[in-house]
């Protein structure tokens, strides 16, 4: 049998097609075929593989549900004239660079920064550990309101002797005393 | 002491090697980005001094603003430092661990980045080796933190825990069953990102991809690495599918490509890093479906062949034709030829 394309070299290459039911045959030689780039896919062991990741995806997605990836926000609108104390960044500095300058700005510049930060990340806090140095000054503050607390409360109850010490406490610890805690 | 990639990783068939990286800032000071060239000294003999404090961790202190390129270069192409880290300007460099498996950078785009890399899936105790430094160097410097926003970084986007997961995997039968590209859709939808390691897009030379996680605000170090983890597990058992799909089904051309491979890189005498990085990943197909296939090997190799590493190896190594002569000397050398 001829190759029905250029109808002049014999036929070697035949491939039979079913799409949707419908079979369709072809013969061709294998000049036409390679031309065609039949061969090539008919030869490549991985042709057709890709089917196997239809259910890949799906599965793969189903370890996170409800859970899509933030996209990088563009920065916000800036006010001018505010600099750093620190490191003496100003807001514009930091919408060139996409850096802050130091610590220090992601609170003198909040404004600036946390509209950015809610863009990239969305609206959360830190949830993960929090470093040794942090925790003590962290449980510092904590122990500091619980005792302002508790002095408000000696003072109404006319209880002098507890609200003496209490005021006490609360100066050593204000003073870089340690927490009890 | 042997080099972490010279140890036997887990699940190596497919996953090169894990790494986790902190970023790191120390309170009341300007970040690199702002920083004049004595603070930037001064912090490099603060870390110092930090790591010295600590009394047990050995690591070597390398300034790369004093050193050549070649040198810094072949930093960069075994993944112990950045890009960024090598071509930056102001004093800046790297402590180095032994086995040069934990790395600490300073004055890259944070004062400090701690970084643990280890051979196979090792994430978990990439981590915690990396949380134990951690805690020790804040314990001398004090790191920047709020409770909002958590470690407070030069770069907002690394806020949070400023922790990056990352797996580098060995991907040949998802490249050229174009599956990659369904992979690295999957993963940009739940918050990772999977890049090609030489060359970008769904092509990478050698197959070799990284994937990590894009943000650490708001989730725990712990559901950072597990997320990673469900993620290279079910990549993993995709790839793995596929390569023994191909063995049962075509044999032949399997082990004609593994074994073509080895043949080639056992006999070349001149070779391009790009040539020997197609061939390894040609021979590291084979891994678990043909035998005989030392994953460890060629391992080592992806981090001994780069265009730095080579040319520190010999003199003759001064161009990019001698460069293909002492590359062939080393892979015929590793492989036994």
């Amino acid at each position: 049998m001829l190759c029905e394309k250029c109808g002049k070299r014999e036929a070697n290459v035949y491939m039979k097609n079913v799409i949707n039911g419908e079979t369709t045959e072809r013969h061709l030689c294998s000049e036409c075929a390679n031309e065609e780039g039949i061969l090539k896919t008919a030869v490549n062991p991985f042709y057709g593989m890709s089917s196997f990741f239809d259910d890949f995806n799906q599965a793969f997605q189903g370890f996170f549900p409800g859970l899509t990836a933030p996209t990088a926000g563009t920065r916000g609108s800036l006010a001018a004239g505010t600099t750093c104390p620190v490191c003496g960044a100003s807001a514009q500095d930091i919408a060139r660079t996409g850096r802050a300058g130091c610590a220090d700005c992601y609170s003198v510049f909040d404004y600036v920064l946390d509209p950015a930060i809610k863009r990239i990340h969305g609206d959360v806090s830190h949830t993960g550990s929090i470093p040794g140095s942090a925790g003590a000054e962290l449980s510092k503050k904590r122990r500091l309101s619980e005792l302002k607390h508790e002095l408000k409360a000696a003072i109404k109850k006319e209880a002098f002797e507890d609200a003496a010490r209490l005021r006490d406490e609360i100066r050593s610890l204000e003073n870089g005393g340690a927490s009890n805690e | 002491m042997s080099k972490w990639f010279e140890k036997k990783g887990t699940d190596d068939d497919v996953v090169v090697s894990s790494r986790v990286r902190l970023a790191r800032n120390v309170k009341g000071v300007p970040f690199p980005g702002r920083m004049d060239e004595k603070q930037a000294s001064g912090m490099l003999d603060r870390v110092q001094e930090a790591l010295k404090a600590s009394g047990t961790l050995r690591f070597t202190r390398y300034d790369f603003h004093k050193m050549d390129a070649a040198h810094r270069g072949a930093m960069t192409e075994r993944h112990l430092v950045s890009r960024e880290l090598a071509n930056g300007s102001l004093p800046r460099g790297v402590f180095l661990s032994e086995d040069e498996g934990a790395s600490i950078m300073v004055n890259e785009e944070d004062h400090l980045r701690i970084q643990v890399i280890g051979a196979g899936m090792c994430l978990a105790s990439c981590l915690e080796d990396a949380k134990r430094l951690d805690t020790l160097l804040d314990e001398s410097l004090g790191f920047a933190f709020d409770e909002k926003h958590g470690y407070l970084t030069a770069c907002p986007t690394n806020l949070g825990c400023g922790l990056r997961v990352s797996v580098m995997l060995h991907l040949p039968a998802m490249t050229e069953s174009g599956g990659i590209r369904e992979v690295m859709n999957a993963a940009a939808k739940v918050g990772l990102t999977v890049r090609g390691m030489y060359g970008e897009g769904t092509r990478a030379t050698g197959a070799l991809y990284q994937i990590s996680n894009a943000l650490s605000l708001g989730y725990t170090e712990r559901e950072i690495l597990e997320r990673l983890e469900t993620a290279v597990h079910s990549i993993m058992e995709g790839e793995r599918a596929l390569r023994k799909r191909l063995a049962k089904e075509n044999r032949a051309y399997l082990e004609n490509r593994v074994y073509r491979a080895l043949a080639l890189l056992r006999s070349a005498r001149m070779i391009s890093s790009e040539e020997a990085l197609s061939l390894l990943s040609d021979v590291r197909l084979g891994a678990g479906v043909v035998d005989g296939i030392d994953t460890g090997v060629i391992d080592r190799l992806l981090w001994e062949i780069g265009p730095c590493n080579v040319s520190l190896q010999d003199k003759k190594a001064s161009s990019a034709e001698g460069r293909d002569v002492v590359r062939a000397e080393i892979v015929r050398s590793a492989l036994g030829a």
